[in-house]
């Protein structure tokens, strides 16, 4: 198609085009987000059968302990989960994988503003995997200090051995960049480059929702950048920044500093990780109910607001630090108050599928999923900003069960519903969809019964990083409770293979889709299969908003595509 | 054959693309401000620093003052078409930048031999964090100038140059920021 021949390097490995650099991002993240699973699903062994030999594995992988995972295991474990699963698997699935694929082509553009900057982008973020990866060839083993690593815990000072920590902090600089790099194209791209007619209030919501993403990447990055340079200096050549009291040798420095930096950038990084997924769905709820997104410019600008909220709001991860009664009472204010917008767009989302045609396909089921699952995580959210709430809740299995409801539940079903909305788009074929319905059922119904009772379990007072629950009286009444979480995620996890078999069986299946399976309307879905090297024959003209269904001035069909004109 | 559509490519893109990368570096060089600052209000402490490794400071910051000021007497000859007297400005800015850092490292060197090395201290460790920061984007900085310089020849417009301008500029404003913020 392209006219000039490609060898298979230029074409797969260093390719510039954001398609290709898409399925790269794509297959990074699904093998890190398996990776991030199968540790999830040792440490949910651990925590229902404590200090019982992992069966099949374990006398494989650990033969000195006798296929027991022992405390140190256990600390590398959900520390590298969290990890993953953050900065490896739902970025580059999200942002990388969906933010490259849909920009371009949903606002009618080329490719992306700096094609080589992108090629850039991924490869940092594959050398930022191999740095992290080679940290399981240590004999002391991973970073271990929690996914947030706070000192003194992840200097040498703070008892964790080896070099695990170092690598870490490495790792995740190299990460920041190549999101910098990613955010500063998606930024101009979607500044600059966007076909004629499509103004910002034509644009789908999911780039809208890039959009807002990539900005706080490029804020906020930069952030948890300086602090883990600093964080990198006390690891390696000595420096006390974040060492205090007796670890100090000199003049103290300040643990609580890292902290703030943190979660400066930490705060953010949440809606970093869900803006993309409220985009997305707003747009699919609208497509599969065949009706208009109900208040598209209150969604969008609810968005903005929440994404400047999102900046101001960091210390409600640190209420418990001693900060001052004031100082706190105002990140709780400002922290309830993005409940607002949220309930905004929510709205909008149920306004949008009220009296509408619904259409359950695949895609669909996992964006009322996450109607469902982030209602119950922002809900529960209040709870934690509330400080007299959060004295009582804070590190116990209840913000666990919080975050995976917002972070873990939302972010996979927005992802799922992705992959299969866009994959007649990715790989000319769709997915199946019995085996995608098998899919959701079975995810929703284990991925809720895990995470509810996490939010139990905290509440009964059960502590999120302790090693084996049965070493407690007071968690006794809940060792029911926990193998039970243990054998639903379990199941959770089974079920996830039946996506990926599906995903690998339909790419190789004969049967082409049809080039706009689901009637939609952005430019996207505009020309065949594959899309060639520069995406448009010719600059599409946008006539239209993203959700023209079910126009009553159209006889023959119930869409209108974006680059379309009506003839009445 | 497909149509490559983009529209204005090089000049608006670039500029966007420059000031979202600044941004960022604004939020980088904020942050280690900020955390200076968070160190000097937690030990109660000041940061006093020898009158020679101030006058040094000083020194450098003409350095790169006058680098800024050469670069923009070779922008003007750029836009009156001198090529000539274009490159010489041009060479003289990279030498200015190169200046700057052999006057940074000096700058170390004798503040370790004054005892203030690396890891003596909370605020002197800021203040070696914060150069050499400022000192890899210098790098940077002048990474782009000689890009400048090679390409020179090939030049139809002046944005290229006007981009690596504002770089320039840009880093040496934040060095002036850095450095009062060191010293009050």
């Amino acid at each position: 198609m392209s006219g000039h021949q490609k060898s298979f390097w230029t074409k797969y490995i260093f390719s510039t085009d954001h398609k290709m650099i898409a399925k790269q991002f794509l297959w990074l993240g699904m093998f890190f987000l398996f990776f991030g699973g199968a540790l999830a699903m040792l440490i949910r062994w651990q925590l229902g059968y404590p200090e019982q030999p992992v069966p099949l594995i374990g006398n494989w992988m650990w033969p000195g302990d006798g296929g027991i995972i022992n405390p140190d295991i256990y600390n590398q474990m959900f520390t590298m989960h969290g990890t993953i699963m953050i900065f490896w698997a739902i970025t580059p699935l999200l942002i990388g994988a969906f933010g490259n694929f849909i920009i371009p082509l949903q606002i009618g553009a080329g490719d992306m503003a700096f094609p080589k900057l992108n090629l850039f982008s991924f490869w940092t973020m594959f050398l930022a995997s191999l740095i992290l990866l080679s940290s399981y060839l240590l004999p002391t083993g991973t970073a271990a200090g929690g996914w947030t690593s706070y000192p003194p815990l992840s200097s040498p000072a703070g008892g964790i051995p080896g070099l695990g920590q170092t690598i870490w902090t490495v790792a995740l600089i190299f990460m920041g960049v190549s999101s910098m790099m990613g955010a500063i194209n998606y930024i101009t791209t979607v500044v600059r480059m966007r076909a004629p007619g499509m103004d910002y209030f034509k644009m789908p919501l999911s780039v809208w929702g890039l959009f807002l993403t990539s900005i706080l990447n490029a804020v906020f990055v930069p952030v948890i950048a300086a602090g883990l340079v600093m964080l990198l200096l006390d690891q390696t050549i000595g420096t006390e920044f974040f060492l205090a009291g007796r670890l100090a040798s000199g003049d103290p420095g300040d643990p609580l500093l890292f902290q703030h930096v943190f979660w400066i950038f930490g705060h953010p990084e949440v809606y970093i990780l869900i803006l993309p997924v409220w985009g997305i769905i707003s747009d699919l709820l609208s497509v599969f109910s065949r009706k208009p997104a109900f208040g598209y410019r209150v969604t969008a600008i609810a968005m903005c607001t929440v994404t400047a909220l999102s900046t101001l709001v960091w210390g409600h991860h640190m209420y418990t630090t001693g900060m001052s009664p004031l100082l706190g009472k105002s990140f709780m204010f400002l922290t309830l108050l993005i409940s607002i917008p949220s309930a905004m767009f929510f709205l909008n989302w149920l306004g949008t599928m009220w009296k509408g045609s619904i259409h359950f396909t695949s895609p669909m089921l996992f964006s009322i999923g996450v109607i469902w699952v982030f209602g119950l995580g922002g809900l529960t959210g209040l709870y934690n900003a509330t400080i007299t709430a959060d004295i009582y809740l804070h590190d116990t299995m209840f913000v666990v069960g919080h975050f995976h409801y917002t972070l873990a539940a939302s972010v996979m079903f927005g992802s799922f519903a992705a992959i299969y909305f866009w994959f007649p788009r990715m790989f000319g074929r769709k997915l199946d969809s019995r085996l995608g319905k098998i899919h959701f059922w079975g995810t929703f119904i284990s991925i809720n019964f895990v995470f509810f009772n996490m939010m139990v379990l905290g509440y009964a007072g059960h502590h999120r990083r302790i090693y084996n629950p049965s070493e407690y009286s007071f968690l006794e009444p809940l060792t029911g409770l926990n193998e039970w979480i243990s054998i639903f995620s379990f199941l959770l996890g089974v079920f996830q293979v039946v996506f990926l078999i599906n995903m690998v069986w339909s790419m190789f299946k004969k049967e082409r889709s049809p080039q706009n399976p689901w009637k939609a309307t952005t430019l996207e879905w505009t020309m065949d299969y594959p899309i060639p090297h520069g995406n448009f024959e010719e600059t599409p003209l946008v006539h239209n908003g993203p959700h023209e269904y079910s126009r009553p001035d159209i006889k023959d069909r119930d869409w209108l595509g974006q680059n379309e004109r009506i003839t009445v | 054959m497909p149509v490559f559509i983009l529209q204005n490519k090089d000049k608006d893109l670039s500029i966007i693309g420059l000031v979202i990368t600044m941004a960022s570096i604004v939020m980088l060089f904020g942050t280690l401000i900020s955390s200076f600052y968070v160190l000097k209000i937690r030990m109660m402490g000041q940061l006093t620093l020898p009158n020679i490794i101030i006058q040094l400071g000083i020194a450098n910051t003409v350095i790169l003052l006058i680098s800024s000021i050469t670069f923009i007497f070779s922008e003007n000859m750029f836009r009156k078409n001198k090529l000539n007297n274009y490159s010489f400005w041009l060479l003289m800015t990279i030498f200015g930048g190169i200046f700057f850092l052999i006057g940074q490292m000096y700058l170390w060197n004798k503040m370790t031999q004054l005892g203030i090395g690396i890891t003596k201290g909370q605020l002197s460790d800021m203040f070696y964090l914060m150069s050499g920061a400022h000192g890899l984007h210098i790098i940077a900085g002048i990474v782009a100038l000689i890009w400048l310089q090679s390409t020179s020849k090939k030049l139809t417009t002046n944005h290229r140059v006007n981009l690596v301008g504002i770089f320039w500029h840009f880093l040496g404003f934040l060095w002036f920021v850095l450095f009062a913020v060191i010293l009050f």
